[in-house]
Parts: structure tokens; C-alpha cells; sequence
């Protein structure tokens, strides 16, 4: 009985090494059963217990039918059938792909891909932020350039129009201090070249008299330019005097129709302001001041213009969102 | 939409779910079982009408027969098929998201959910919905024989006949499979919960007393066995007096158990008896020499394979933790395929 029991202690701890068979064999023998008793009341067949007895894996139906019969063959005997799976397992460690019992663990799992594609995305996203941040730098130093660019641009380019043609409000009410400072600095080639310039004259006085030049401050398309601007030319004289060039003022006025109002901003030669504030209802404003003179209207339907006491028609130089720019410029007689 | 759902599908793992009466599974691609916890939520009629969900799972189950008023216990699955598509729609998405802790991304796994074989088209087409209503960007059906079968490793593949019998919370069924199809299959509706109601029966008639699903599971869990043994075991419970109307403690033993499960036992019997039958000889022959191949929370009652291979005479074996098999080999499907397209299983 000890030699048995010894027997069975070895053949346990030698277990976790060896091949479940020959345990098995061992303890069939001791509880005095033959393959052919086993084989029956397993159903199975006497050669297949003779196959697990001797490892004969080769001989049995796939892993995950082995390691039923060795399950079942276990507790027949009164083996912890774990102890016993565990040691064909080691023996058999890889079965075929389906018969894997365990976790599948996957090269690529759900997670490690969703790691990669954050990674990626991260990327992407670090990236993108460059290529913006780039973006508004380079917009800033385009800015800076186009200001410079306007600041030393000939007079000839000066009023030519702005790729954007629509209302800015931010300038309308605090104009840059640089664009505020350019118009000196171009003011007299503007003067200068006013003979030679085409298709910038609105209005253009008569000859005897102190003659205006009015050019809209951002140059309409050629079609919109009145064909014949001396037409609407007042026929009155004006009381401006003959000064030199630099000296040549302009008398400028106007009247806010009943029950509108207009945001004004009248700006002489020197980049002096004449006038820059919402004038309301009935209110009327005059002034003479040393042209050119840059005006800007912020609702041109309500002010009745008049220049050396002519009224003048603003229709030509209102754009579509009521608001009209012009440069008041004494021409060359 | 339906593009962001494939993106927040990046961000979601493949899932096998176990859709069971008692259980639901869920097994995570590359992650093994990640869920494993009861059908049951818990939900609570709020004033105004409105009803809030309470409970799911574990949380859910302990409440089962101990709520108050306002508290229903639901278990949103009967016989493997939905009940209650509203609380199973909830059920799967709390699990979903439970699976998933991306604070980021609500999921949108593809998932793969097990069905009964003998589920109707109605009863598929629900199921179907609620997985994508709680979020999945696609769902696939596959039978449980099938995916019971392939989490228990069984060369399915091969032109061999394999038989496996599947007994979930409130199905059986039996399959024989050759060359990744069904040769033949049946369901029954009989299973854990079936014992447990033959067990509440048999208390009911012979000690005169009620006890509860939990009690009586309690007792199929520790006594439980489906063929006759020499040893015998006792266990002792509470329930309520019929008569008297008080709490009485009771003893019950392991032969009065397996005496209440005759019942639910012998329908099992049959329906293994009845494939065998239907099965083509070929096939057949193969099973004989192999062996069935038990997988189910219903095979880890005590000498259940004993009472098959008595009544069938072939070999019977108890897969490898046979309660995640069908989880397990809907997961493996996943992987498959990947790697051969939808139709080697003819998935719908």
C-alpha cells in the first residue's frame, strides 16, 4: 500500500514534466482496470486508450477531443484532471489555431491598432497645427510687405482699387495709422500725374476756374465711369483762388438729408482731419481745406455733397453697400 | 454619420457577444472575455411616468425578487430570444460601453452576436436591431451550435461530422457540423433556467414551500447532478412555508435533485437522441468514434456527461471552459472572417 502510494506521489511530481500517459497507465493499474473496462465506460475505443497511455497524440482526433478524453479519463481514475491537461499541454503546447482553448491573442489587436491609428492621427493633427501656424505667420508677414509695398508704391499705383472691394468697417472707424500716413506721401505725384491719369477723373471743372479733380478713391470698373464726367460739371464759378500746387484749397460741404444720418471722414493734404464723426439728421458741415482731400461717406444716400459750392452727384462713386470713397483733387488748370 | 461610425470604429474592438438568457458574454478581439455578466437589468419607474434604467449586470441581479414597487428586475431574454427589445437595446449598449473605456469615442464595434438555431426570422431581425441600436456599426448573426463548436475547438473545417450540445440559460441545442456548416440541428428550449424551475417545482410539491430563482440556482449549482452517484450530498435552504406562510429552513439532498431534473434531463436525452438519428451515416460514424462535445453553463452539471454517454453510447466530452465557448468561437468567426469574407459561414 506505501509502495503504491509512493509510487503515485512520484508519478505526480514528476507530472508536471513528463507526458500525462504513463501516469495514467499507472493509475488505471493500481485501481486493477483493463484498457478494455476504461475503453467501455468511456465509449471509446480500446486502441485509443491505449494511444493516450502511450502519448501516441499522432493516433487521436484533433487536441480539443484529446483533451476531453483525458478529462474524462482522469476523473474516471481519480486524477485531478487538471494537473493531468496541464501536462499534455506542455506536451502538446501549440494545437492547430481552432483548437487554441485560451485567449486568441492577436498580432494586431483592437487596441494596439486604435494605438497606431492615434499615433497617425496625432501626427496628422501636429501637422496640420504647423502648416496653420505657418499659414497665419506668413499671412502677417504678406501684410507687413503689402503695408510696406504701400508705403513706397508710386502715385500711380496708389488708388488703384484693393483686391477687396467691400466695406471695412474696422478701417471706416479706426483707420491704420500707415494708410493714414501714406496719403502725404503720395498726394502730390497723384497731383502731378492727375493730367496723365485715365479713367480716375469723376469730375472735372471747367477751365477759368479753380479746377477740381474728384477721383474715387478706389477706382470703379471702366464701365461704370460715367462716359461723359464734365457733364455733371456745375456751371457756377467757384471762389477758390489759384495757389501753388501744394497750397491748392478746396471747399468742401455738405448736408445730411431729414431723418438720415452719415458717418464722415474728411482727411486734407497733410493727413489732417477736417471732419470724422457721425453727422445726424438736417446736420450740415463746410470747410475748405488744402487738397487733395480723401473723403469717405458711410451712408452716401443721405449727404448731399457739394464741392466749391457745386453740388455733386455721388451716385457715380457709391458702392453697393451705400458707402462711396473719393479723393478730392485740384486739377492742373 | 455612417463614415464617422467607421471612424469611431478605429477606436472600437471586434466583439463576440453571447446574447444569452442567463449570460451575456462578450469576447473582445485580441483581448479574450472581457464581459461576463447576467442578462438582467433593472429599471425604475420614475414619477411622471418616466422610466430610468437602475441596474445592469451583476448590480442588476442581486435585485432580482428583492425590489421595491418602483424597481422591475427584468431579464430581457426568454428562451435565447428577445423579450423585452427596449431593455435588451439598453442592456447591450451599457455592456458595449463597458468594454470600451475611451472617454472619447462612444464605441462602434463591429459585433458578432450568437443566436439560437432555431431562432425565427422575427426574432433575428430584433436582435440584429438592438445591437445596433446600442451602437454597433455592423452586426453579424451566426448560429450558437456553430460558434459553440468552434470556441470548443473542433475541427468544424473538415470533412468530418463533429457533434456539440450547447446548454445555455434557456436553450439546448444539438448540432452535427461538417465542413463549416450545419448538417443538422435542433433547439430545445430547455436549460439552466428549466432546472431551476424543476427545482422550484419539486420544493413546491414535496416540502410544500416557495423558493426563489436565486435559491434554486443555488442549489442545482452545489447538489446538482444528472446521473445517479454513490455519493450523496446535502444542502440546506430557506423558503417560505406554503402553508404557514413563515420562513422554514429546509434540507434537500443530491437524489432528490437529480429526481426533480428527470424532467428537463430526459428532454435533452431526447433531442441528442433524435440528431443522432437524423444524422447521415457517414457523419454519424464520425461522431460515434470522436465523441460529442459538451459546451454550455448546463454542462457543468455534475455527470452530465455520464448520463449522455449512458443514454447515447458514444463518447461524451466537456470542452475546455465550456461556459465562454460560444463567446470564444463567435470570436474566432471574427477572425476568420477576416481572413476568408462573410460567406465561408454563410453569415448574415
Amino acid at each position: 500500500m506505501s509502495e503504491s502510494r509512493q509510487s503515485a506521489e512520484a508519478a505526480g511530481v514528476g507530472s508536471a514534466r513528463r507526458p500525462p500517459g504513463e501516469r495514467l497507465r499507472q493509475a488505471r493499474e493500481r485501481r486493477g482496470m483493463t484498457v478494455a473496462a476504461v475503453a467501455e465506460t468511456l465509449r471509446l475505443s480500446s486502441a485509443m486508450i491505449e494511444a493516450l497511455e502511450q502519448d501516441r497524440y499522432e493516433a487521436l482526433p484533433p487536441a480539443a477531443f484529446v483533451r476531453g478524453y483525458l478529462r474524462s479519463y482522469s476523473e474516471l481514475l481519480g486524477l485531478p484532471s487538471d494537473e493531468v491537461l496541464h501536462a499534455h499541454a506542455l506536451v502538446q503546447p501549440e494545437p492547430d489555431p481552432v483548437t487554441h482553448a485560451g485567449p486568441v491573442t492577436q498580432p494586431l489587436s483592437g487596441s494596439s491598432r486604435a494605438r497606431v491609428v492615434a499615433s497617425v492621427l496625432g501626427v496628422v493633427i501636429l501637422a496640420l497645427a504647423l502648416v496653420i501656424v505657418g499659414w497665419f505667420s506668413s499671412e502677417r508677414e504678406a501684410g507687413e510687405f503689402e503695408l510696406q509695398e504701400a508705403d513706397a508704391v508710386p502715385a500711380e499705383t496708389a488708388p488703384a482699387p484693393r483686391p477687396d472691394t467691400g466695406p471695412d468697417i474696422g478701417r471706416l472707424v479706426m483707420p491704420a495709422p500707415s494708410e493714414k500716413t501714406t496719403l502725404p506721401e503720395t498726394e502730390t505725384e497723384i497731383t502731378d500725374d492727375a493730367a496723365t491719369s485715365t479713367g480716375h477723373e469723376a469730375v472735372v471743372y471747367p477751365e477759368g476756374r479753380e479746377p477740381v479733380q474728384v477721383t474715387p478713391r478706389e477706382a470703379p470698373p471702366a464701365d461704370e465711369i460715367p462716359a461723359e464726367p464734365a457733364a455733371a460739371a456745375p456751371d457756377e464759378p467757384t471762389e477758390t483762388t489759384t495757389p501753388p500746387a501744394e497750397t491748392t484749397t478746396v471747399q468742401v460741404a455738405f448736408r445730411i438729408r431729414e431723418g438720415g444720418q452719415s458717418w464722415v471722414e474728411i482727411e486734407d493734404a497733410a493727413g489732417e482731419r477736417v471732419a470724422r464723426r457721425l453727422f445726424g439728421s438736417g446736420e450740415s458741415f463746410s470747410a475748405e481745406a488744402v487738397a487733395p482731400l480723401s473723403v469717405f461717406l458711410g451712408d452716401a444716400a443721405e449727404v448731399e455733397l457739394s464741392i466749391n459750392g457745386e453740388p455733386y452727384d455721388l451716385l457715380a462713386h457709391t458702392r453697393a453697400n451705400n458707402t462711396a470713397r473719393l479723393i478730392i483733387e485740384a486739377a492742373s488748370p | 454619420m455612417m463614415k464617422f461610425s467607421g471612424f469611431r470604429g478605429l477606436f472600437s474592438n471586434d466583439l463576440s457577444i453571447d446574447l444569452g438568457t442567463a449570460n451575456t458574454l462578450i469576447y473582445a478581439r485580441g483581448q479574450g472575455i472581457v464581459l461576463n455578466e447576467p442578462s438582467v437589468v433593472a429599471i425604475r419607474d420614475e414619477p411622471g411616468g418616466q422610466r430610468k434604467l437602475a441596474a445592469v449586470g451583476e448590480e442588476a441581479k442581486v435585485m432580482v425578487g428583492r425590489t421595491p414597487g418602483n424597481i422591475t428586475a427584468i431579464r430581457p431574454l426568454k428562451d435565447g430570444v428577445i423579450a423585452d427589445f427596449n431593455a435588451t437595446e439598453t442592456m447591450l449598449q451599457h455592456f458595449i460601453r463597458k468594454v470600451h473605456d475611451s472617454p472619447y469615442f462612444r464605441p462602434s464595434p463591429r459585433v458578432l452576436v450568437c443566436v439560437p438555431y432555431g431562432s425565427t426570422q422575427v426574432e433575428r431581425r430584433a436582435i440584429k436591431e438592438s445591437a445596433a441600436g446600442a451602437g454597433a456599426r455592423r452586426v453579424h448573426l451566426i448560429d450558437e451550435p456553430m460558434a459553440a463548436a468552434i470556441g470548443a475547438g473542433m475541427p468544424v473545417h473538415e470533412a468530418r461530422g463533429c457533434m456539440v450540445l450547447d446548454i445555455g440559460g434557456g436553450t439546448s441545442e444539438v448540432a452535427v457540423l461538417s465542413l463549416n456548416g450545419i448538417v443538422y440541428a435542433a433547439s430545445v428550449r430547455i436549460g439552466g433556467d428549466t432546472f431551476d424551475e424543476a427545482i422550484i417545482n419539486y420544493v413546491r410539491r414535496n416540502y410544500g414551500a416557495m423558493i426563489g430563482e436565486s435559491t434554486a440556482e443555488r442549489i442545482k449549482c452545489e447538489i446538482g447532478s444528472a446521473y445517479p452517484s454513490q455519493e450523496v450530498r446535502e444542502i440546506e435552504f430557506k423558503g417560505r412555508h406554503l402553508s404557514e406562510g413563515v420562513p422554514r429552513t429546509m434540507i434537500m439532498n443530491s437524489n432528490e435533485v437529480l429526481e426533480a431534473l428527470q424532467e428537463p434531463l430526459a428532454g435533452i436525452v431526447r433531442a441528442v437522441k433524435t440528431a443522432l438519428e437524423q444524422t447521415p451515416p457517414e457523419l454519424s460514424s464520425d461522431v460515434a468514434e470522436r465523441g460529442m462535445v459538451l459546451t454550455g453553463g448546463g454542462s457543468l452539471l455534475r455527470d452530465m456527461d455520464k448520463l449522455l454517454i449512458e443514454e447515447t453510447g458514444i463518447p461524451v466530452i466537456l470542452a475546455d471552459d465550456p461556459l465562454t465557448c460560444v463567446a470564444r468561437g463567435g470570436g474566432r468567426v471574427l477572425e476568420i472572417i477576416d481572413e476568408h469574407g462573410a460567406d465561408i459561414f454563410g453569415l448574415q
